[in-house]
């Protein structure tokens, strides 16, 4: 990884970041975060000159202990730095209950259809401005109900 | 003068649609004055299907998250898998690996040309390009089997090695296809009719590729040169000498529907080339890691791997708990961006030029929807 890359990211973030560890074997870094800073420090990772990671490439959600990860894939087309931002949010016991998570759309516009594919799949509402982002159709059949991707839904069986 | 409001609603099954979706067109008198897409019809839960099934077990499911180049879903996911439990690939499987993929991207490219050609009434191309188009998919059928869902990846290598006859019948079909190229320009780049019906159609700008995050044919069309293959390579793609076309405007406009289509027309081109050093080169050696097998436990990690498809960027991200089942697999598919950007291609267009907008963006609704 670009030192500068990464003492500017230090620079910037310093005392916002719970966690800094490696992604996997890539060598790219991967910062956790507290869910409620993550829309302004995604316009910090945006908007500075020396950073600018304006792409989002990947958003996924990966149920974990309890907990949703949210894993955002981040890649400047300037500067060819990458970047992994985490935050997680605690999956309530009533699997039928669906949480609030902050939006990154109005950051990056392509995080539009990936959350609102994750909002229907997992359901995590995502928000901005407090307002519940609303996909323009649903990607699951009507009359379903339940969330398919989380681990906690029924009608699934493990094939041997 | 008055004009006429109205409403046209397509699909979710329509001729001119790639696949089931379905397209609310708004019209102020002939021209579209805005448009709102439906997609989910094709959802099938793939990711949730694959967390059902042993590691090995998923790839045939990966298969058809895009039918048309089944390979580069094995790919990416054998990629992120061999990631975290650090398998080596040997060399002679990498160059299987990247001959199949491109010969996967020329087989998707001509059936683009297919989808293209029909919207514009160009029945020729659509029987050329069909023609061609099944060489290739004999290729597949002698190497692995199947035309279409080939299931031949593994984790640390492939599934079988190829031959010399194969290997003599893929260098004829990328002899063939360099002839092909030229044929297909001569006839059609600069036919009056085809420039006519897509010169300076429905051009993406710059701007629309990044802020929505187009990547593939259609961010190259527009100028946007990247390539995961030269950005992120892997395989053994930094050994080889390609180049990235890029679109040039030389019907007038850069990214509009006619770069589209000579974007990809080039890029059959360096994917024959790219076939011919791997063959030339082909190493020696196992075509899979001798050390793994169906029993083997992927090791408690994750990874996110990215490929270059015939559509663009394709990830994949990998989640492994140390068990028998995979935690979670997720896929950054390229199609989503194309599906998004519609609206705003189709504003102003004619209704006669809606279908051939639709078909330059090379949709796949299964990959949109998996």
């Amino acid at each position: 990884m670009d030192k500068n890359f990464l003492i500017q990211l230090d620079k910037l973030l310093s005392g916002m970041v719970l966690e800094t560890r490696e992604f996997g074997r890539s060598g790219v870094r991967s910062i956790w975060l507290e869910s409620y800073q993550l829309t302004k420090i995604a316009l910090i990772l945006k908007n500075d000159s020396k950073l600018a990671l304006d792409w989002l490439e990947n958003l996924s959600v990966v149920e974990f202990e309890k907990s949703f990860v949210f894993s955002y894939f981040l890649f400047s087309r300037n500067f060819f730095h990458s970047l992994v931002l985490r935050a997680s949010a605690v999956i309530p016991s009533d699997s039928s209950l669906s949480i609030s998570f902050p939006s990154v759309s109005k950051v990056w516009e392509m995080a539009f259809p990936m959350e609102c594919e994750i909002s229907e799949l997992y359901g995590i509402d995502f928000l901005i401005d407090g307002v519940v982002l609303t996909p323009d159709f649903s990607l699951l059949p009507s009359g379903l109900t339940g969330f398919p991707m989380r681990k906690s839904y029924s009608s699934c069986v493990r094939v041997p | 003068m008055s004009y006429e409001y109205s409403m046209l609603e397509l699909g979710p099954y329509h001729s001119s649609l790639p696949g089931p979706m379905r397209l609310r067109l708004n019209f102020d008198g002939e021209t579209v004055s805005s448009c709102q897409v439906e997609t989910g019809f094709l959802h099938r839960g793939l990711e949730k299907v694959c967390e059902l099934h042993y590691w090995p077990g998923a790839i045939v499911y990966i298969d058809h998250l895009d039918p048309e180049a089944a390979i580069f879903g094995e790919l990416v996911f054998c990629l992120a898998i061999e990631n975290i439990a650090e398998l080596i690939i040997p060399a002679r499987a990498r160059a299987i690996r990247i001959i199949l993929s491109e010969l996967a991207r020329i087989s998707s490219h001509l059936f683009y040309f297919v989808r293209v050609a029909k919207t514009v009434g160009s029945e020729t191309l659509v029987h050329y390009a069909l023609r061609d188009r099944e060489k290739i998919l004999d290729l597949f059928e002698l190497l692995t089997g199947a035309r279409f869902s080939i299931n031949f990846l593994r984790f640390g290598g492939v599934n079988a090695d190829v031959t010399e006859g194969f290997i003599e019948k893929v260098f004829e079909v990328c002899d063939l296809m360099q002839l092909r190229t030229k044929e297909y320009n001569d006839l059609f780049t600069f036919n009056r009719s085809f420039l006519k019906r897509t010169a300076c159609l429905a051009p993406l700008s710059m701007d629309q590729v990044l802020n929505f995050g187009i990547t593939g044919p259609n961010a190259r069309a527009s100028g946007f040169d990247f390539d995961v293959r030269k950005r992120f390579s892997y395989l053994a793609y930094d050994q080889v000498d390609f180049l990235v076309p890029l679109g040039l405007g030389q019907a007038g406009m850069i990214g509009d529907v006619h770069d589209r289509f000579t974007v990809r027309l080039r890029e059959i081109a360096q994917s024959s080339e790219i076939i011919k050093q791997i063959l030339d080169n082909l190493p020696d050696g196992d075509y899979i890691n001798p050390s793994v097998n169906l029993n083997s436990v992927i090791p408690p990690g994750e990874s996110y791997s990215r490929v270059e498809s015939s559509r663009g960027l394709l990830g994949c991200h990998v989640v492994s708990e140390g068990l028998a089942f995979l935690n979670r697999v997720q896929f950054r598919v390229p199609s989503m961006a194309n599906f998004e950007i519609i609206p705003h291609l189709l504003k102003k267009i004619h209704i006669e030029d809606v279908p051939i907008v639709l078909a330059s963006l090379d949709l796949s609704v299964a990959e949109r929807d998996r």
